[in-house]
């Protein structure tokens, strides 16, 4: 029933098969008879090359003994007296299996299977000597060896439902000759037609019927549950050929590369220790592992499938892009990702799927993303995650190439991918606001060096004013040497969402709205000063960005710097104390002073009294 | 859990590879309507040249050792044929055997007892005669015939010898007294089982082969019994090889091989007595009777 056992000879005349590769099982059986005995059943090896599948089999288990205790007896000479006997004995040593698979669809195969029959009848002779009369207790032994062949197609009209049409001994090869004694107990061979729908309407639950034109017919169900490492199977198959009918429940687990499956079969009918000989005789039988003379049985199937060929996993239907690459955000794509992967598992397990990429220029070694596990023949949505070096540079936008893998228990990668892939110049920035941190962040020993050398210059003046002012005093001081002064520079038409670094801002002496909160932004920070974007979003789309820095001082301090409440803001740092925030408009560059005053005016017409904060349109946003 | 799995399956591998071992036969039940082969083979003669197995076999079926009772009667009704021509036998037999005088043959075997002197008793009212009650024993070379007593027959061949009358589907009386005088006068009737008519033929076995068919008229009882002799060339008398007890049911084939041991160069003739008898145990005053009864049909022919 379990579809990753090969013991199938029986159950599966077309040789039909799933091993991808080589599996080998081993097969042990308890007779509940008595007493009860267990022995090895079969041995089984199946591969697959390319199309074909190959499965050969040995069955020392596969036998059926019948002993016939006659109602005749010599009189020994003691006068006890001495039984005759009959048996016979049925086996079937080998079977083999061979199918083709044609194309998707459709496949075909046969079964071949050797049976070896003997009987041995003890018949009475006599002795006559010169001085003695006896007699004498002879065997007379005969054999028939027989080859029989079963074969047929099956039919996928998809993947979840088969159809299976198959005929046996219709053509059977014997070898041997029997007496007319010995021709009623031979096996029999009733020609067969078997058809068979192996139906699974949900991915882990299973239903297969099977009838057969000799008037047997099979149902079977089974259920499947997966979990992270391994799945279990339990099942139910009943049968009947309308004399007999029982039951058989199954219990198996497969873990890696190794199946076991613990069944039993139980008959309806009574267990009979003997047996009526006329029966045999009238009827014999066709089958020696299920027949009327049959005990119930408990069945031990161990599978173990290697692989010498890698078994792609998991494969790849589509890769998107989602997001060129803007070099600058290093770590943005660590948690947006800039493509996403539909992934399928071809397999009939749970896979576990490790996603990777390397962008060409960028990465320097493959960059894993976050494992997502996919459920047997499903498919998943995979994003691929990636992060740029901060030595990275380049001042103009380059079409790259993108190479993405998924991984699995193998060693080498199941699939993978390549597409092409923008990669922005280093200035290049998507227009929001958040991420304009990364340029503040870029030049940061630049800016320290730079806020320092300034601020050394001004050392009498920190040194002799009021600690309480440290911040704000700093802060007009790199405001008046920086910003005063330069030029108010628009971006280049052709591209509106670039950004200059700080030091590029200097060199240059001008830039516009968000190079000069940019620049101001990382001088300030540099030395400690907190500092956030306050984003304005016009209707007409157009944007506008200046800043707001922590003056550190608390609301009971705001007179040092003004008696106008209305000029500064009162926020709430990290650890609950409230401070004092100023607004600059740092494309006010005359004085600080005025782009104090500037940013006053902004911020308090658009942020706080047409509601800007509230409906969204105004956003701070803080730089760490 | 990848270990766990692992002993896990070792563990009902290990449960199953050592739990008992190959499944035995599965037992049959002979039950099949007919039996066409004997049900039991015995060798009476173990020597064919030993004389104690011809003098009591003259196609009556009676064979050695008498039973060892206080009273062995024998009543046997035959039919001897050959080729077309029959001819019946009668004869009733009674031995009182002295269980004080044990009869032991030279190999040491005890073959019975002497036979003692009575009032002779009455078979159908007719008094019996005694006659010495002699055996012979010994290979040719050295046969030796002893006395053991007496015994009381009544016998018929055809229309000679004495009045005895058996009858088949009738009875037969017995009467005995111990003492001339007094009332204790033993008497009993026994039933004649029915005649038995047989047959013999070559017929063929499963692998084509010549056998011998032995048919007759099947009846009520279990089982009959066919004896099988040969008569040796240049002796009047036949030897008793073998008894074969067969399921009445009208057929038996005696194997190939039995048949084919019988040397022909030494058995010119062979003999098929078909016995269908009744055995009975009784007690009557003191003494034990055992009672054989029996009609036979022995069949005479060439070698085939």
């Amino acid at each position: 029933m379990n579809k990753d056992f090969i013991f199938s000879t029986e159950s599966n005349p077309t040789n039909f098969s799933s091993v991808k590769d080589l599996a080998i099982d081993v097969l042990f059986g308890t007779e509940f008879a008595s007493p009860a005995a267990s022995n090895l059943y079969a041995l089984g090896i199946t591969k697959t090359f390319g199309g074909s599948n190959i499965f050969l089999r040995y069955s020392p288990g596969f036998f059926k003994e019948f002993s016939l205790l006659k109602n005749q007896s010599i009189v020994g000479e003691d006068s006890s007296d001495i039984s005759l006997k009959t048996d016979l004995k049925y086996y079937e040593y080998f079977s083999a299996g061979y199918s083709y698979k044609l194309n998707e669809k459709l496949s075909g195969g046969f079964t071949l299977k050797y049976f070896n029959e003997e009987f041995s009848q003890d018949a009475v002779g006599a002795v006559f000597s010169d001085t003695s009369i006896s007699f004498i207790r002879e065997t007379e032994t005969e054999t028939m060896k027989l080859w029989n062949i079963q074969f047929g197609a099956d039919y996928l009209f998809t993947p979840s439902l088969r159809l299976s049409l198959s005929a046996s001994n219709f053509i059977n090869m014997k070898n041997g000759s029997l007496s007319e004694t010995n021709k009623p107990y031979e096996l029999r061979t009733p020609k067969n037609v078997r058809f068979a729908l192996y139906y699974q309407p949900f991915q882990t639950v299973e239903a297969n019927v099977l009838y057969e034109t000799a008037n047997a017919l099979q149902v079977s169900i089974g259920k499947t549950f997966i979990f992270d490492k391994m799945s279990a199977n339990i099942g139910c198959n009943y049968f009947s050929d309308f004399l007999l009918s029982g039951i058989q429940p199954s219990l198996s687990f497969q873990y890696g590369n190794i199946c076991a499956a613990v069944s039993g079969v139980v008959y309806f009918s009574d267990i009979q220790k003997t047996a009526s000989f006329a029966d045999l005789t009238a009827n014999g039988i066709s089958n020696l592992m299920h027949n009327k003379f049959s005990s119930n049985k408990a069945l031990l199937n161990v599978s173990y499938r290697l692989n010498t060929e890698t078994e792609r996993l998991v494969q790849f239907v589509d890769v998107t892009i989602s997001n060129s690459i803007f070099p600058t955000f290093t770590e943005h794509f660590a948690n947006e990702p800039f493509a996403v992967a539909r992934v399928v598992n071809l397999s009939d397990k749970p896979v576990s799927v490790k996603p990777s990429s390397k962008i060409d220029k960028i990465n320097s070694e493959l960059i894993y993303s976050p494992n997502v596990l996919v459920q047997p023949k499903d498919s998943a949505t995979i994003p691929f995650y990636t992060v740029v070096s901060e030595d990275y540079f380049s001042p103009k936008h380059e079409i790259s190439f993108v190479n993405f893998y998924v991984t699995t228990e193998n060693r080498d990668a199941d699939d993978e991918m390549q597409k092409p892939l923008l990669i922005n110049s280093s200035n290049a920035w998507d227009g929001e606001v958040s991420n304009l941190r990364y340029f503040v962040k870029r030049d940061f020993n630049f800016s320290s060096a730079m806020a320092k050398r300034l601020l050394a210059s001004h050392k009498s003046e920190l040194d002799t004013t009021n600690s309480a002012l440290s911040n704000f005093l700093q802060a007009k001081i790199l405001f008046t040497e920086i910003i005063t002064g330069m030029l108010y520079i628009a971006d280049p038409l052709a591209s509106n969402d670039r950004v200059q670094f700080p030091h590029e801002t200097i060199d240059v002496k001008g830039g516009d709205c968000d190079d000069l909160s940019v620049c101001l932004a990382s001088l300030y920070e540099s030395i400690g000063i907190e500092t956030a974007f306050v984003d304005y979003r016009g209707n007409d789309f157009s944007r506008h960005v200046h800043l707001l820095f922590n003056t550190n001082l608390s609301p009971a301090e705001a007179g040092l710097i003004t008696q106008n409440d209305k000029k500064y803001y009162i926020r709430k740092n990290s650890l609950g104390e409230e401070k004092i925030w100023i607004p600059l408009e740092t494309t006010e560059r005359s004085n600080f002073a005025n782009a104090w005053e500037k940013g006053v005016e902004k911020f308090s017409s658009e942020a706080l009294d047409q509601l800007g904060l509230i409906k969204g349109t105004v956003q701070i946003i803080e730089i760490y | 859990m990848k270990k766990y799995f692992q002993h896990i399956i070792l563990l009902l591998f290990t449960a199953f590879f050592f739990g008992c071992g190959k499944p035995g036969p599965t037992e049959l039940i002979d039950d099949r309507p007919s039996e066409e082969t004997p049900l039991q083979y015995e060798v009476l003669a173990k020597n064919p040249d030993d004389a104690l197995y011809k003098n009591g076999y003259d196609s009556t079926g009676l064979v050695t050792p008498p039973p060892p009772t206080d009273v062995f009667l024998f009543i046997s009704k035959n039919i001897v044929s050959q080729q077309s021509l029959s001819i019946t036998y009668d004869v009733a037999q009674v031995f009182f055997f002295d269980k004080g005088k044990p009869f032991h043959l030279p190999d040491g075997k005890r073959y019975g007892f002497h036979g003692k002197k009575v009032i002779p008793p009455r078979i159908n009212s007719i008094l019996t005669r005694e006659v010495d009650y002699v055996i012979d024993y010994g290979m040719p070379a050295s046969v030796k015939d002893t006395v053991l007593g007496s015994k009381y027959v009544l016998s018929r061949i055809g229309v000679l010898g004495d009045s005895l009358s058996l009858l088949y589907n009738s009875s037969v009386k017995f009467e005995y007294r111990e003492k001339m005088m007094g009332p204790n006068k033993i008497e009993f009737d026994i039933a004649m089982p029915e005649q038995i008519i047989g047959n013999v033929s070559v017929s063929q076995n499963g692998k084509g082969e010549k056998v011998l068919l032995l048919t007759w008229n099947k009846a009520s009882k279990d089982s009959v019994e066919i004896i099988v002799g040969g008569k040796l060339k240049n002796e009047k008398t036949a030897t008793a090889f073998f008894k074969f007890h067969v399921k009445d049911n009208g057929q038996v084939i005696i194997p190939r091989g039995v048949m084919a041991a019988i040397p022909r160069d030494r058995f010119d003739r062979l003999v098929f007595s078909f016995v269908r008898k009744a055995v009975s145990r009784q007690m009557k005053s003191s003494l034990e009777f055992f009672t054989i009864i029996q009609n036979t049909h022995s069949i005479i022919i060439d070698y085939p």
